[in-house]
């Protein structure tokens, strides 16, 4: 067993205090293992598991009223806060602030320019980015309109965009001055499909990394990285630019689809440590949760589509959510309730089984 | 600018082009009195409308009209007020004070008092407070708190036990107290004479010295005992017990008697001691919780049966009124009236004496609030060189976070007061000032800080602090411990779930919930989780049936066991709790048969 960052440091500060030996530090150290090892465990029969939900949400009911701290166009914000610990919790697909931390490799971490240039680079354009579109259904014409500064600031010229718009729109426009018009006055097209390609042509990839809407540059330590609001991981990780082994999202569904579903149990405890803040929650409360939310393969929620409604227990299901459900679906398929859990035990009126209600003693009589 | 839109009473009337000369010459008209004062003319620049109302239920309150900075109110109309030359009703006439509901605020400017008028303001205020409502506008030099401070002791305002209406003796208010000794309070906000509360009060003036004290942390009061024995705050608590002689269908009816031995519910000799053969209390008599108060019989559910001697035994039902379990007290009035249906009706007022005791509220004006943390005999209470004992200890910790200056400022106020015999006035912004008060009481010898040289009650020594001590206008406060307090050991279950009842008023217990299970299963102590939550509740023995498990029936009369689904007899006790065998119901209700499954305990 290894000490944790913190408590090592405390022990060296004690040491160097002290003025202690390099033998006498190493016995300091193996004692403090020692006494973590047999006073930090969890008793015999311990319900670590309510310990842990009442740890974690404990903290979470003091958080409601402060959260949203950061805010500024310049940073990419990120929720934190009980906003975030439900999506975690819940398993959210769609979270309020995905965002993305890229490291990149040599030279580009060293070289601010160049780090700015691939942000720049990944970051999605859409043609309504550099571009005004109308329509006119009188005349059947898409008129659009480019921002010459956009297309500048971000790089674009306007003969390449003109040709994205004319794949996408199979036709040829004319160009005057800086508008551009799809007419389609002497086609037979409808109306209805008229608006809905300009509807189409206003979402119009035209360069970039595919759902990275904002991407900046901040210098973490000594080298350049780039934060990014939207996520696309797996398109990122095949640019040569970037180090693909410390890259992260903080979408873990992504997380889990794209590296595994190890990687995405690791960021679900890093995500409720930054969501928690500077609550001081134990690391294995949420090492325990991530566990429960990834040990079937895949990442699902606590609640009833998920954690608690994949219990074993007829009872235990009926006391959370959806009752008439789940006791009429036992027993049709004749489920049999083992009387195992805590909550089936209380409903029934039994010593629940954790703690001393384990403990059986056998006395041998005569002895 | 396209035309306004004009809404009437909230509904579109019109439109109009200039909407500022409608406002102008509506308001023009209505201080020269050709509309009505209370009429309403409000336009909205942002959104281009122009509101008018007229209708009842709006509250208005009347402002001094400023014109070119300069109020219409002159001397002159103060003079001709003074003298009687005119009235009130002729400067609303005359435009002078003009009516303004809460929309026309909007476009109105108003100065809070003649210094601060300047040409843009288009209102004066006629006085100050009638910026705050009634319960702010009592609490003296109340302009020196935080607002919520103001708040909070307006709210406890009117729960302050006092005088609350000189025909209370007539009167059959469910619940009512009454304060023994209701004082006008020394220092006082002149609003407090508009109202009248001299002739209401609800408080006490009493010594009160600040001090820090282990009995007064988090807001405690330690009181001086002798004090309440010589009725400080004595209250009486009064509550009105009623009695309807219902008709039933079929022309029976209850009657108002002292229930007979046959009766079916008759309590028992003791608990009828109170009243007399009419059913009604003899007034003045003691009575404790489950003593009868109003004896009365119901007549049998169920139409009369035939006996088998062919008699018509007529079983009356006893339905007497009982004194509350947790009250105790004189009978006071016994009043005997018809209720709205011709139904006789008693109505039967108890009395009750309520000396202050640990745990009771108390709250001076400004929101410091406490409970009575500790009673201490005068001669352990500190005293000064005078020999002037404070009947009340406040703790100073209660200041730093809620800077409530007024507190202060009435000990200074309220000595001056008291020390030159006369009510000092404190009104908000009006009061006397403070730097006037000090120069007295050092003018009377004594420091003008308020503090006092204290010697310590239990030891007699020479106090190391000066201690900030004077007279305080205090209020009891509704809440009394002993209409609070609550324990069961044993008592009353509910019938459905076999549980203890919930409630002071069912003798119920304190409600084990979620979060305490939580802390028990947390410990791993689940035997005492078992005890609160089966054993202490609806532990039930059910007979289970070892083939079907099925519930099984316990026939003592035939001494057998047996099944009633399969008609076996092996048959087995089961300790659960009640709820857990209504839930088994409750399943066989759904269409589910729940089998239990007997092992052996091991």
């Amino acid at each position: 067993m290894t000490l944790p960052d913190h408590i090592l440091q405390q022990v060296e500060a004690f040491a160097k205090k002290k003025g202690l030996s390099a033998a006498e530090k190493k016995k300091l150290i193996k004692a403090v293992e020692q006494w973590i090892e047999e006073e930090a465990k969890a008793e015999y029969w311990e319900d670590v598991g309510l310990v842990a939900a009442e740890s974690m949400g404990e903290p979470a009911t003091q958080a409601t009223l402060r959260t949203f701290h950061f805010a500024g166009a310049a940073e990419v914000s990120v929720s934190s806060g009980v906003d975030r610990m439900l999506e975690i919790a819940d398993a959210l697909h769609k979270i309020q602030t995905p965002s993305m931390t890229i490291y990149l490799v040599e030279p580009y971490n060293k070289d601010e320019e160049k780090a700015r240039a691939f942000a720049l680079s990944i970051q999605e354009t859409v043609l309504t980015d550099v571009a005004r579109i109308s329509e006119d259904y009188f005349a059947k014409e898409i008129r659009i309109e480019f921002d010459e500064k956009a297309l500048q600031e971000r790089g674009l010229s306007q003969d390449a965009v003109i040709k994205k718009i004319e794949a996408r729109a199979k036709k040829k426009g004319d160009l005057a001055g800086n508008v551009y018009v799809l007419s389609f006055a002497d086609s037979q097209i409808s109306l209805e499909k008229l608006r809905k390609l300009r509807m189409a042509l206003e979402k119009l990839h035209i360069s970039g990394v595919k759902g990275i809407r904002f991407a900046v540059v901040t210098k973490e330590g000594d080298e350049y990285i780039v934060r990014t609001s939207g996520t696309n991981l797996k398109a990122v990780l095949k640019l040569k630019e970037v180090d693909h082994t410390r890259t992260i999202s903080n979408d873990i569904h992504e997380i889990a689809e794209v590296l595994g579903i190890e990687a995405a149990r690791y960021m679900i405890i890093e995500e409720l440590k930054k969501a928690y803040g500077d609550m001081e929650v134990d690391l294995r409360h949420f090492s325990l949760l991530a566990d429960l939310l990834t040990h079937d393969g895949y990442y699902e929620a606590v609640g009833r589509t998920g954690v608690a409604g994949k219990k074993g227990s007829v009872f235990a299901r009926a006391a959370f959510e959806e009752t008439g459900k789940h006791l009429t679906e036992a027993a049709l398929w004749g489920e049999v309730e083992h009387l195992k859990g805590v909550v089936e035990n209380l409903i029934v009126g039994l010593p629940v089984k954790v703690g001393t209600g384990r403990v059986k003693l056998l006395m041998r009589l005569g002895e | 600018m396209s035309e306004a839109k004009v809404y009437l009473n909230g509904r579109l009337v019109g439109f109009h082009k200039d909407p500022r000369k409608l406002v102008d010459t509506l308001r023009t008209r209505r201080r020269n009195g050709q509309l009505p004062p209370t009429i309403s003319v409000t336009y909205y620049e942002s959104t281009n409308e122009v509101y008018i109302y007229t209708d009842a239920g709006r509250l208005v309150r009347p402002l001094i009209v400023v014109k070119n900075g300069k109020p219409l109110l002159t001397e002159e109309h103060i003079k001709g007020l003074q003298e009687g030359r005119i009235t009130w009703r002729d400067l609303v006439r005359q435009g002078i004070i003009e009516y303004l509901d809460a929309e026309e605020e909007e476009n109105a400017y108003v100065a809070p008092d003649l210094e601060h008028v300047t040409p843009e303001h288009t209102h004066v205020e006629i006085n100050p407070i009638i910026i705050l409502g009634l319960g702010v506008a009592l609490i003296p030099y109340s302009q020196h708190n935080l607002s919520t401070r103001n708040m909070h002791g307006a709210k406890m305002m009117d729960q302050g036990l006092g005088l609350y209406a000189a025909n209370f003796k007539l009167r059959t208010d469910t619940m009512s107290y009454l304060l023994y000794y209701p004082q006008k309070p020394v220092l006082k906000s002149k609003v407090a004479d508009f109202i009248r509360y001299e002739r209401r009060p609800s408080g006490q003036n009493i010594i009160v010295a600040v001090t820090p004290d282990l009995y007064a942390m988090d807001d405690a009061l330690i009181m001086n005992l002798d004090s309440v024995q010589r009725g400080l705050f004595r209250a009486v608590f009064f509550r009105t017990y009623t009695a309807v002689e219902r008709r039933y269908p079929g022309g029976q009816k209850d009657r108002f008697e002292r229930p007979t031995e046959d009766v079916s519910g008759y309590l028992g000799e003791e608990y009828y001691h109170a009243i007399g053969d009419d059913g009604l209390p003899i007034p003045e008599t003691y009575v404790t919780g489950g003593d009868v108060l109003i004896g009365r019989t119901s007549p049998p559910r169920f139409l009369e049966e035939v006996t088998q001697f062919g008699i018509i035994e007529e079983n009356r039902n006893e339905s007497s009124i009982t004194v509350r379990m947790d009250e105790e007290g004189y009978v006071d009035t016994v009043l005997i009236t018809d209720d709205p249906n011709g139904a006789r009706m008693v109505k039967v007022k108890l009395r009750q004496e309520k000396i202050p005791e640990l745990g009771d509220k108390f709250a001076a004006r400004g929101g410091q609030k406490g409970v009575i943390g500790m009673l201490v005999s005068q001669e352990d209470m500190p005293f000064t060189e005078q020999g002037i004992v404070p009947d009340l200890i406040f703790n100073t910790h209660s200041f730093l976070s809620r800077m409530t200056v007024s507190y202060l400022l009435e000990i200074v106020g309220a000595k001056v007061g008291a020390l030159q015999g006369r009510h000092v006035n404190g009104t908000p912004w009006n009061g006397e000032p403070v730097k006037d008060l000090e120069a007295t009481l050092r003018q009377l010898g004594f420091k003008p800080t308020g503090k006092e040289i204290l010697y310590d009650g239990l030891t007699g020594e020479e106090m190391v602090a000066r201690i900030y001590m004077g007279p305080m206008y205090y209020q009891r406060l509704k809440h009394l411990a002993s209409q609070k307090i609550q324990a069961r050991a044993r008592g009353p279950i509910q019938i459905l779930t076999r549980q203890p009842t919930e409630g002071k008023a069912r003798e119920g217990g304190i409600r084990f919930g979620e979060m305490e299970r939580d802390t028990l299963i947390g410990h791993g102590a689940a035997m005492t989780l078992y005890e609160r939550l089966v054993e202490e509740s609806d532990k039930t023995t059910v007979l289970i049936c070892e083939e079907c498990g099925n519930v099984a029936i316990d026939d003592a009369i035939r001494k057998e066991r047996y099944c009633p689904v399969c008609g076996s007899r092996k048959v087995q006790e089961v300790e659960v709790s009640y709820a857990f065998k209504l839930l088994l119901d409750e399943l066989k209700s759904l269409g589910i048969y729940p089998k239990i499954v007997l092992r052996d305990k091991a």
